[in-house]
């Protein structure tokens, strides 16, 4: 989708309150990135810039050399069909059962049969031990499964970028590394990238991800490929930091 | 004195700005919904289609029997007012014409878009504010997928379609309670009043109950996904609901009122 995301004095206000200013962030393709902070900092809301959910009301934000402000809607609908999305509340479609929910990106984007369809999702579910639940209605699922699905949904296209915000936040152990596991699953292959909001010591750890602390509108870089990458360290940097 | 003019001036000019803002975004979203129709019927995608009819049969099909009982409500009852009022002798000569009048081209399209406001675009717009609050609007951009093709234009078209089917449902049910009332109380055939009924209308009439149908139909799925799309949080959803239908029940009733005026001026 692209081999460079650039984030360039970008800033983020909501009426008169200033969410976000000057942030610099460059993003390689094939880097597995997880972004940490103080709740109410504005990580979700850097996530959703990162992705174009949101514009920058001050800055430019790059996808390679190409500013997103110029791209047209239709252009951003068809490079996010190459781009993944979990959000913090599921936001899965309410009135779909989970399959349906799945099933969407590719009955939409891809012409592709029923029965091809069905097998990709439900491998996917089985990926997630949703397999028994494909039926219900989201509303029907508990959190942590609920949680898995938007995880799923978001891999279902298999995406060049996968942006989460939040997926293990509550969750317990089991449902944390099964999460944790489909995520290693699909950073192990060629050029895709990886963009996390989460505090989760265990995720950065295993996915072995570069830390970049957001406070008071400075990003603090913690690579683990220059630095000892164990849950102490990266606990202690955490607590440096925020 | 002046200061006060002022800010009325002011106030004044602000909700006219905003006015022709709200204006300007529905036939933005009309214009989408329109194009995004043409689209869909080019690619001939299957998870449309899946949304436009269940978009018809929610507000066509589960809309069918309080039509109905309205209907007939509506038909008995201008066929008593016009007994009561008229000449009892030569009464089938004017019963045609009245009931043609009056439930064809006035009551049928208007009553079946007052149930059809109040019905599904009251619903139509928290179900797309709900979804705008809980991000499911976000979420569907994010799969790449226009959320114009995918909530609006299938309501836009099943409200459209809904509009007209219930619409010739009401005036049917609406023509058949009165001629049954008329039929029992005067003593004529049946068929008698029915061969009056059609003689009465006209290709006119039936274009004219038909268009109308159709503005409201469209015009009512516009608005009220407009004031769901617009919705920004939970506090948001209930008031979407009420400015859908408070907007809705004004454009159709200005619609309704300019189509008779122009008939009365230009076709009688």
């Amino acid at each position: 989708m692209f081999n460079k995301l650039t984030l360039s004095h970008v800033g983020y206000a909501l009426g008169a309150t200033q969410i976000l200013s000057d942030i610099n962030i460059t993003i390689e393709q094939g880097q597995r990135v997880v972004i940490a902070g103080k709740s109410g900092c504005g990580k979700s809301t850097l996530l959703e810039l990162c992705a174009g959910i949101r514009q920058p009301t001050s800055g430019v934000l790059f996808y390679d050399s190409t500013s997103l402000a110029d791209i047209s809607y239709k252009q951003l609908l068809a490079l996010r069909s190459r781009v993944g999305f979990a959000f913090q509340q599921h936001a899965l479609i309410h009135n779909y059962p989970l399959f349906d929910n799945l099933a969407l990106p590719l009955r939409y984007h891809l012409h592709i049969s029923d029965h091809e369809i069905d097998q990709r999702v439900c491998e996917m579910l089985s990926r997630f031990n949703l397999l028994d639940q494909k039926y219900k209605l989201p509303e029907a699922l508990a959190v942590g499964q609920a949680r898995c699905a938007s995880v799923a949904r978001a891999l279902i296209m298999d995406p060049s970028v996968l942006f989460l915000d939040e997926p293990t936040s509550s969750l317990d152990p089991i449902t944390t590394a099964l999460i944790v596991g489909n995520l290693q699953a699909f950073s192990k292959q060629e050029n895709k990238t990886l963009i996390i909001v989460s505090h989760n010591t265990f995720l950065m750890k295993e996915l072995n991800c570069i830390i970049k602390i957001l406070s008071n509108g400075t990003v603090h870089d913690f690579d683990p490929l220059t630095t000892q990458r164990d849950s102490q360290s990266i606990d202690s940097f955490l607590l440096d930091h925020l | 004195m002046r200061s006060r003019l002022f800010t009325t001036i002011n106030t004044a000019g602000q909700s006219a700005t905003q006015v022709y803002g709200r204006i300007r975004a529905m036939v933005e979203l009309f214009y989408d919904a329109v194009v995004a129709f043409f689209e869909v019927a080019r690619k001939g995608t299957d998870s449309f289609q899946r949304q436009i009819v269940s978009q018809i049969l929610f507000t066509g099909v589960e809309a069918f029997w309080m039509i109905g009982a309205v209907a007939f409500v509506c038909g008995v009852t201008v066929v008593i007012q016009a007994l009561a009022n008229m000449p009892k002798f030569g009464v089938s000569e004017y019963f045609g014409k009245i009931l043609v009048a009056v439930i064809v081209r006035e009551l049928g399209p208007f009553f079946t878009s007052i149930i059809i406001i109040g019905r599904s675009g009251s619903a139509l717009a928290v179900y797309i504010a709900n979804m705008k609050t809980t991000r499911e609007v976000a979420a569907l951009e994010m799969m790449g997928i226009n959320p114009v093709q995918f909530l609006v234009m299938p309501a836009f078209v099943g409200m459209i379609v809904s509009m007209v089917g219930l619409s010739v449902y009401f005036d049917l049910i609406g023509i058949l309670g009165g001629i049954t009332i008329a039929s029992l109380t005067v003593n004529q055939p049946f068929d008698i009043f029915f061969g009056k009924v059609i003689e009465a209308l006209t290709p006119i009439d039936i274009f004219l109950s038909i268009g109308k149908n159709i503005l409201f139909g469209g015009f009512i799925a516009i608005i009220s996904s407009y004031y769901g799309l617009c919705a920004s949080n939970i506090r948001e959803v209930p008031r979407a609901a009420r400015k859908a239908v408070v907007s809705s029940l004004m454009i159709t009733m200005s619609i309704n009122v300019c189509a008779t005026i122009l008939y009365y001026f230009y076709v009688q």
